[in-house]
């Protein structure tokens, strides 16, 4: 796999994480955009692109 | 040798298959087998009344009974597919079961919780509970097994317990709907990311098989689908939280 089809997946996986942290944030009762739900989600992303 | 077997009656032939090397003993062993195993089940369902068996402890004994007549080893039962979803589950659940008996949960969500109250600076958690929240419903596609049932049992009851410990550190009532709608909405989210997670592993699973029918190398959709079960995780926890009422809400 070539770096930018790497660099395009990791953004994929930045950008999914984030959305699932905001969708959380957001059932879990907290603001979208706080940090503790887009963190996490962004290490998720991040994981799953590693592994 | 043949010769012997053709003068046998039939029953003597089925009785004796266990111990024979004739070419058609494998045949009779067959025979034998299946209908040790009908007649196991008709006995089963017409004395149900009577018989307080359990019928797990029933079948575990026949399966022994018919692995010495057809001579197959663990091994060869494993190395298919047709023990494994329930292998699967029955692995999860005794992890599960494992893990509760020697305070395995308890630890999990000390650790959780810990997790949550790391701070960068004094006063500014990392992740908070809902970050770690949504590491622990995602952990099943992180590690994604051959089939999502191992991870789904093995884990349920931390993640739900997990829940339980969220709405007590948001300062809610377990009685509460807004508790019990937290505690259904992670846990559904847990549930649908590892239902899917055998989607994406490269050791076996729906996604193989998927992968395996077009022809594909393993592992080709895995990160395509990865993605997709994370946004998906995260649909169903909201979609739980802002439309599905507990019970009696």
């Amino acid at each position: 796999m070539d770096i930018v089809t790497r660099m395009l997946l990791l953004i994929i996986f930045l950008v999914a994480g984030t959305l699932c942290g905001m969708m959380f944030n957001i059932a879990l009762g907290r603001k979208p955009f706080e940090r503790g739900g887009i963190m996490g989600g962004i290490i998720v992303g991040v994981a799953m692109f590693a592994i | 040798m043949s010769g012997e077997v053709k003068d046998m009656g039939l029953l003597k032939r089925l009785v004796l298959s266990p111990w024979r090397t004739d070419e058609k003993a494998r045949m009779d062993r067959g025979r034998l087998t299946l209908l040790l195993f009908m007649a196991v089940l008709v006995v089963i369902i017409i004395f149900s009344s009577y018989i307080r068996v359990p019928i797990q402890t029933v079948l575990i004994i026949l399966a022994v009974v018919i692995m010495v007549i057809g001579r197959a080893k663990v091994q060869d039962l494993m190395a298919g597919l047709i023990l494994h979803p329930i292998m699967a589950m029955t692995a999860g659940f005794l992890i599960a079961g494992a893990l509760g008996l020697a305070g395995g949960f308890d630890v999990l969500i000390k650790g959780l919780a810990w997790l949550a109250e790391v701070e960068i600076v004094p006063g500014l958690p990392l992740l908070g509970w809902v970050g770690v929240a949504v590491i622990l419903a995602n952990i099943p596609t992180i590690m994604p097994m051959p089939c999502g049932r191992i991870l789904a049992a093995a884990l349920m009851l931390g993640v739900f317990l997990f829940a339980a410990a969220l709405a007590a550190a948001y300062g809610l009532d377990m009685e509460s709907n807004e508790a019990s709608v937290m505690i259904s909405a992670l846990v559904a989210g847990f549930i649908v990311n590892a239902a899917a997670s055998c989607g994406p592993s490269t050791l076996g699973g729906i996604g193989g098989i998927g992968e395996g029918n077009l022809g594909l190398p393993i592992g080709r959709s895995a990160r395509a689908q990865s993605a997709g079960i994370l946004i998906a995780t995260g649909i169903c926890t909201l979609v739980i939280a802002l439309v599905v009422q507990p019970v009696g809400g």
